[in-house]
């Protein structure tokens, strides 16, 4: 059987070993799926991208006009937390060597149909078959770095943010859930206040 | 509004951006003229409500610290609840414009402290209250005042603002002598991106009527300089988006805002997912189509709820089709 926490873990933290995060402030995880997306024949599928959003780049990039409709200071703002406004270097967890393991681990929990949508499952925003399922894998992932890795790499506690390019009720959720020790707090307040 | 005509109350309602069904022509929203066609002619230029922009573009060009105020056709800093525009030039806070029928502020001190406002010391000077607003409203009258004790006549007065708003593009901002450091807005170069000198009129009409110039501009730097991080991978765009900022924890600032839009297209298509609403564009471009500012918000202005109407679907398909071309045309900037 496929253990895909671990086999997920071990290549995010392959990633983030490699990582300066002297100058982060917060991580992303894209996880997200569009029609175009393809892997054998297979459309709708879910990609699961990582990155790390640093200090400067925010520094660099943050603009205060940008923040007139709902004014904040600069670590409220949309544009340190809003996918739109990140740097987005992502490294693509799943990919052409990757996605193998995936489609042979949903394989192996009857997850069929992937990619398949009605409107029921739209209008709800719970994504294709094979979205949540990865998702709540990706959660415990996010749990185990968060209690394992990040601390100790870092020196300091850094929120792990799930995004797609909306805040939809799940990834919300899903950032609730990774960030156990209330990493995420000023995200959160960003999110009532002003995104 | 409300108004006692021939001993009866009789009210006009108006939406969020100045429109209503109830008045056809005369003074009505912000005590402004109507004309016949429903446009409110603010004295440089012509505002229409039932878009909630200008028809015409700004002469003014805005200012290098307000990247809002450079789009010339949006109305009051597309802050109608916080701003009047009484000259059709600039947003003035609509607590302080109140007061035009006083001398208090219309002998240049409006200018001043509007100007002022835009600024991004202004918006903090905003937080600290309105007593602070009118201590420097009063500072700047007085300073007026003494420096020119003629008495203009209301038109004068108005031709004088007109000037020096017109002015301001070229020329300073008169500065009150009055001991406090009032920052002056600068104005906004020519653009120097020679991809605006390549955009067709016909984009530009679209852009227009749109209201989405100021956003096209910033996404014209940035897929100009921007590495394109994802090659030729493309992804289907919702242009009406299909949950943002949905969180039902939260009581989200902009929810209701698209909610109506959404409505919109649900009740002409029968669902957000639906390919009048979708556009394929290159992935570089797609993220900046979740900018929750400028792009939002004209999806807000263009799908209103009143584009509901049964005879409006034509009316909302064409919007679509605008917004699809627009998009697509934009994704051939992406390197």
């Amino acid at each position: 059987m496929i253990d895909l926490k671990s086999f997920l873990y071990n290549e995010v933290k392959k990633t983030m070993d490699l990582w300066d995060f002297s100058d982060a402030y917060s991580i992303t995880f894209f996880v997200y799926s569009n029609e175009m997306y393809e892997f054998n024949g297979i459309n709708n599928i879910t990609e699961f991208n990582i990155s790390l959003n640093n200090e400067t780049y925010f520094n660099t990039h943050y603009d205060e006009a940008i923040d007139w409709i709902v004014p904040s200071d600069k670590y409220h703002s949309i544009q340190r937390w809003d996918y739109a406004y990140l740097e987005a270097n992502e490294t693509r967890i799943l990919n052409s060597k990757t996605y193998p393991v995936l489609f042979e681990w949903y394989k192996q929990n009857g997850i069929d149909n992937i990619g398949f949508e009605d409107e029921q499952m739209f209008e709800k925003y719970l994504g294709p078959v094979g979205y949540i399922e990865l998702l709540n894998i990706i959660i415990e992932v996010g749990k185990q770095l968060q209690e394992e890795y990040l601390e100790k790499k870092c020196g300091k506690k850094i929120p792990i943010i799930i995004q797609d390019y909306e805040f939809m009720d799940c990834v919300v959720e899903a950032t609730q859930k990774v960030n156990i020790n209330n990493e995420a707090k000023i995200f959160f307040e960003t999110l009532k206040y002003s995104l | 509004m409300a108004e006692i005509i021939n001993d009866k109350m009789e009210h006009i309602e108006y939406d969020d951006f100045g429109n209503s069904t109830d008045i056809k022509e005369g003074f009505g929203y912000d005590s402004e003229k109507h004309d016949v066609t429903g446009n409110i002619y603010l004295r440089a230029r012509y505002y229409n409500p039932r878009i909630g922009q200008f028809i015409q573009i700004d002469t003014y060009r805005g200012t290098q610290e307000d990247i809002t105020s450079q789009n010339r056709y949006t109305y009051c800093l597309n802050n109608q609840y916080k701003y009047t525009d009484p000259s059709g030039h600039f947003g003035l806070l609509a607590l302080l414009a109140g007061y035009k029928a006083t001398e208090y502020l219309l002998i240049g001190g409006a200018l001043v402290i509007g100007a002022y406002l835009l600024t991004p010391s202004g918006k903090k000077a905003t937080k600290k209250g309105i007593e602070a607003l009118y201590s420097l409203g009063k500072k700047v009258y007085d300073t007026v005042k003494n420096n020119n004790k003629k008495k203009n006549t209301a038109a004068n007065k108005v031709a004088t603002i007109t000037t020096n708003i017109v002015s301001a593009g070229t020329a300073s901002i008169p500065k009150p002598n009055i001991g406090i450091a009032i920052p002056i807005p600068q104005p906004c170069p020519e653009p120097k991106h020679r991809d605006w000198n390549e955009v067709p009129n016909n984009i530009m009409k679209i852009l227009s009527v749109l209201g989405l110039m100021s956003w096209f501009n910033v996404l014209l730097q940035k897929v100009n300089s921007e590495p394109n991080k994802y090659g030729d991978s493309m992804e289907n765009h919702h242009i009406v988006p299909q949950g943002a900022l949905k969180y039902k924890g939260f009581e989200q600032q902009f929810d209701f805002f698209l909610d109506d839009a959404r409505e919109v297209i649900k009740t002409h298509f029968g669902s957000v997912h639906n390919s009048v609403n979708m556009v394929l564009i290159p992935k570089q471009l797609h993220k900046h189509c979740h900018d929750r500012n400028s792009y939002y918000y004209s999806i807000k202005c263009n799908f209103p709820i009143t584009e509901k109407a049964s005879n409006r679907k034509n009316a909302v398909a064409t919007k679509l089709g605008e917004y699809r071309f627009l998009l697509m045309w934009i994704g051939t900037f992406v390197k």
